[in-house]
């Protein structure tokens, strides 16, 4: 096999960049493993360094891919590396970049990052989590990485052992619960996911992802064979499509699938929440981009779709905000409005052209900051007080003024504050919607959308209100310390990037823009 | 003896394990004392004498004829008559007071079988030997033969391994059982592995029933436990019929075909009954006779609804048996249904079967999932799952059957390729798993799952090799049970 690996090497044009990124942080693990349970300064001390070589090389991928290059198809990506892998079944270890996934991976690699300072109070099994956490790394990084249909699954399945363990060993009270119920949901996606891989492979003969978008552009291949199966009057495609669909809707996630998100962030410790709704989340849109846009191109089109999509969309954004002003536990209030935010994703998807897909690619990246800074917040108040009920938080501004600052950064991003990254994606969604001439309802989704913001900025300020104004309602919050140097250097990146983005966001669409061109460019438009 | 010599190398590994028995005996009885010694001698020397007598015979059976079908049943004759010898001595005389010796014999045997086959195993993949037929047409080394009597090698190392670490066998009554248990367990292999490499109705009814009667001993082998003793009658009356069941249906084609060998029953179906429908009295006989063979196989791997005894027999079977079930017993008697499946399915009325196997497959998975969901003994879960697993092998075998490709089976066809690696990833997973438990009865003298608490703190290394199994077993990525399931759920 390594012989295997080493002849394949010989086809690689990135030098082994994305090797390195990607298994870094499960040589870390391995390393963690040979070091006694004791040492846990040495421990957190690696799993530090394995995920610093991801995130170095990923600002360095953010700067060196090529940005003109309309990605998506195999010509157009960078730093691709291939080697043969289970060759009788055609499957290869490829990987590569374009502008789809280099943000995200830069996000991804930031946030494990700044996690591993987060996790640094862990107390428990120390060894196991940073070891489970590593392994998480690795499977998430492969995903933004992967080209083969294959190695993506392998990949995608990766993260959900280790995430399981971490939300069921290191949570809350109901971590068991929500550990499995997390599982379980995940898994109905992977399964529906496996089908439509096989299914796509029995068809097409082929795992190589890039291949298969090829296909879907060629009328005459395989992919739309006349011999085609079909089931109960639907024809091949459609059920590939949204099998994939469910699989990663299920990640987004979109409403009627959600309910996994509450109970797994509210169990799971501070970082693991913030890696979840910060990367795992983004998984389920950046799935739907590499792999469904590509492939199911022809029924993207198709206007019920794109009303379904829609659909799924608002009433994500609307039920999401709905749901998180009822709560009164500050980090199920957050989940939810992940779930909101997470909407206008796949509205900005449905619209189908160029401010809605680069609108929606952006929010998931501005997403990914504000709901870690938010997880973040909720866990330096928990550390304290042991508690998140907001009616039982207040007046936190005047004890902890360092914290509330920083916390408004990441609130108002959330709302959608112009001038802050949030602003930026969601304005770009909603303009895309707008404007867009996929479906005749999109411009009232849009209009209903917008709405969602109201709510948004309901509730966030009514969490600002309870959560850091007025008088402390509890005398022990006036000898809480401030946020000390540690959670500072947590949540600062995060902060900066915020507002970077926000004051100059060409320096984050402009990475997007070549690559959505390009694949809007296979959706026919 | 030069003409019946490469039917001797065929079985090599065979009758280094024949050999393995004896010694078993010999090595602890030369403990024992002269005076024991010297009427094992004289049982032991009959035996031996026998088994010479019966070479001897079968060479100059061969050189007046020419042929090599003189030594049909050497194999089988060592193999009985050693392990004949083994219980009546060993009852008699072996106090198991060391289980280490023999344990440590059969493991060394089990090696030397090991290296022996990889050298048949070398020739057959590499095209040197050509695919013949030795003992007359009884046995027929092919690469599928190969590989599963490897995997029925590994099972037996595995297992012999776990006795000698099993404490219920330590106690009481039992603890004078394990010879007499490693020789059932060695038989019940040696019938295994002849099961994988003989297309002949007979031959294969012979081998299957020498694994199944070893099997139904060894779960009753816990003496004084009832749960144990349950479990072995219930194999026993389950078995029978099952048994039953396929001598039936073996004599129903033998009645049309006239042949006892599953190619030529084939041909023989494609030349007098290929288009014979369900509706004439002939075309139903013959393809009941073939459910029916079907169905005694079924029994063996527990298809849904032949399963029943799975789990009380599980449950109750002294834990390295139940690994055997799940591993060995499992994996050779699945060789018999891709054969079968190969041979018989694709013609006549075959296509049509197919779809009654791809339903009892579907309503394996099923019922063997949603039955282990409750189960609070950790055995009993494990013999839920390997009924479920029997239906996920099953449909690599259902993909068998409906291409009925005839001889095309061997170890390059894609379909048993999946169900081969299906097996050996089952295999793996499950003696690790069982090993697991094992360690864990040992430990905490217990088999409830709700026992295990805190497992992965008390002894994390344990811990961390049950997951991998367990999510092996669950077949998730990057683990062989993936690997496994995938090409079973797509035979192409």
């Amino acid at each position: 096999m390594l012989a295997t690996l080493l002849q394949g090497a010989a086809s690689s044009s990135g030098g082994g960049i994305l090797s390195v990124l990607t298994f870094a942080p499960v040589i870390g693990m391995l390393v963690i493993l040979f070091l006694p349970r004791s040492r846990t300064e040495a421990i957190k001390t690696v799993a530090a360094c394995a995920a610093f070589v991801p995130l170095a090389l990923s600002i360095w991928l953010w700067f060196a891919y090529d940005k003109a290059s309309p990605g998506v198809l195999a010509e157009n990506m960078s730093f691709v590396e291939q080697a043969s892998w289970i060759p009788t079944l055609g499957i290869k270890y490829y990987v590569g970049v374009d502008g789809l996934s280099v943000p995200i991976l830069f996000l991804s690699c930031l946030i494990f990052f700044f996690a591993v300072f987060s996790s640094w109070t862990i107390g428990k099994g120390v060894k196991g989590y940073f070891a489970m956490f590593l392994l998480l790394e690795t499977g998430t990084n492969g995903c933004f990485v992967a080209l083969d249909f294959f190695l993506f699954y392998v990949f995608w399945e990766l993260m959900l052992l280790p995430m399981y363990f971490l939300i069921g060993i290191w949570g809350g009270p109901r971590r068991e619960y929500a550990a499995i119920k997390f599982f379980l949901y995940t898994l109905l996606g992977s399964v529906l996911m496996l089908v439509a891989l096989v299914a796509l492979y029995m068809q097409c003969g082929t795992f190589d992802l890039m291949q298969l978008a090829a296909m879907a552009r060629d009328p005459q291949s395989t992919l739309y064979a006349a011999g085609a199966p079909s089931v109960f009057g639907w024809k091949f495609l459609p059920w590939v499509f949204w099998f994939l669909f469910i699989g990663f809707a299920v990640k987004v996630p979109i409403v009627p699938l959600h309910t996994w998100l509450p109970d797994a962030h509210v169990e799971a410790p501070t970082p693991i929440s913030v890696i979840l709704a910060g990367i795992l989340l983004k998984l389920g849109g950046y799935g739907m981009m590499r792999i469904l846009f590509p492939i199911g191109s022809s029924v993207m089109q198709q206007p019920e779709t794109i009303l379904t999509i829609a659909l799924i969309g608002t009433v994500s954004i609307l039920y999401g905000a709905f749901v998180a002003m009822a709560q009164t536990d500050f980090k199920k209030l957050v989940a939810y409005s992940s779930v909101s935010h997470m909407g206008f994703v796949l509205l900005g998807f449905a619209a189908l052209n160029h401010q809605g897909m680069t609108g929606a690619a952006a929010q998931m990246f501005n997403h990914g900051l504000s709901s870690a800074m938010l997880f973040l917040i909720v866990g330096v108040f928990y550390d304290r007080a042991h508690h998140r009920d907001l009616g039982r938080m207040g007046g936190l501004a005047s004890t902890m003024p360092k914290y509330a600052g920083l916390a408004m950064i990441g609130i108002f991003t959330s709302i959608g504050l112009p001038g802050l990254a949030g602003f930026v994606s969601e304005f770009w969604v909603l303009l895309g919607a707008f404007s867009s001439d996929a479906h005749g309802s999109l411009r009232l989704l849009a209009i209903l959308s917008a709405l969602g913001i109201v709510l948004t900025a309901g509730y966030l300020l009514w969490t600002i209100q309870r959560v850091f104004l007025g008088k402390p309602k509890d005398p022990a919050y006036e000898q809480y310390p401030d946020i000390d140097a540690r959670e500072t250097v947590t949540q600062a990146p995060f902060a900066v990037l915020c507002v970077l983005f926000g004051v100059l966001p060409f320096l984050l669409l402009s990475q997007y823009g070549a690559s959505v061109q390009g694949l809007l460019d296979l959706l026919g438009r | 003896m030069e003409a019946f010599f490469p039917d001797l190398v065929a079985v090599g590994p065979e009758l280094i394990l024949c050999g393995t028995l004896l010694l078993v005996l010999m090595v602890d009885l030369w403990r024992m004392g002269r005076g024991h010694g010297f009427v094992w001698l004289v049982a032991f020397g009959t035996a031996l004498a026998g088994c010479l007598a019966l070479i001897h015979y079968g060479s100059v059976y061969n050189e007046a004829t020419g042929g090599t079908d003189g030594l049909v049943l050497l194999p089988e004759f060592i193999g009985i008559a050693g392990s004949y010898a083994l219980f009546t001595i060993a009852d008699l005389w072996f106090r198991g007071r060391d289980r280490w010796v023999p344990g440590a014999i059969v493991m060394l045997g089990t090696a030397i079988a090991a290296y022996r086959l990889w050298g048949i195993g070398q020739e057959v993949f590499d095209g040197t030997a050509v695919v013949q037929d030795h003992w007359g047409a009884l046995i027929h080394a092919d690469g599928l033969g190969v590989l599963l009597r490897g995997l029925a090698l590994l099972s037996l190392f595995f297992t012999a391994l776990f006795t000698i670490f099993y404490r219920p066998m330590q106690r009481g009554l039992a603890s004078r059982g394990v010879p007499e248990f490693l020789t059932c367990l060695v038989c019940a292999h040696l019938g295994g592995m002849l099961l994988v490499q003989t297309q002949h109705l007979l031959f294969l009814f012979l081998a299957l029933e020498i694994l199944s009667q070893c099997s139904y001993l060894q779960a009753g082998m816990l003496k004084g436990d009832r749960r144990s003793s349950e479990a072995g009658l219930k194999y026993v009356l389950y078995g029978s019929m099952a048994s039953g069941l396929m001598l039936f249906g073996f004599s129903l084609l033998y009645a049309f075909t006239g042949e006892l060998e599953i190619p030529a029953i084939r041909s023989a179906i494609i030349a007098g009954y290929g288009d014979l429908g369900l509706g004439q009295t002939e075309g139903l006989l013959l393809w009941l006779g073939v459910l029916l063979s079907l169905g005694g196989v079924f029994y063996k791997v527990s298809l849904v609804p032949f399963h029943f005894w799975a789990p009380d027999v599980y449950e109750g079977s002294p834990t390295p048996t139940t690994a055997f079930l799940a591993a060995g017993s499992k994996a050779v008697s699945f060789d018999l249904l891709v054969r079968l499946a190969t041979w018989l399915g694709g013609i006549g009325y075959g296509p049509r079967l197919f779809e009654l196997l791809a339903v009892v497959a579907a309503l394996t998975m099923t019922y063997g999932n949603l039955a282990a969901l409750r189960q609070g003994n950790l055995k009993r879960l494990f013999a839920y799952s390997s009924i479920a697993h029997a239906g996920y092998v099953m449909m690599g075998v259902v993909g068998l059957f409906a291409a009925g490709s005839g001889g095309d089976w061997t170890y390059q066809a894609a379909g048993s390729k999946g169900v081969l690696v299906y097996l050996l990833a089952y295999a793996l997973m499950n003696l690790g798993a069982f090993g697991v438990v094992i360690y864990l009865a040992n430990r905490a003298g217990s088999e409830e799952i709700g026992d295990l608490h805190g497992l992965g703190w008390k002894s994390p290394a344990i811990g961390a090799a049950m997951v991998v199994f367990l999510v092996s077993l669950t077949g998730l990525p990057p683990t062989v049970g993936f690997v496994g399931k995938l090409p079973c759920s797509w035979p192409r």
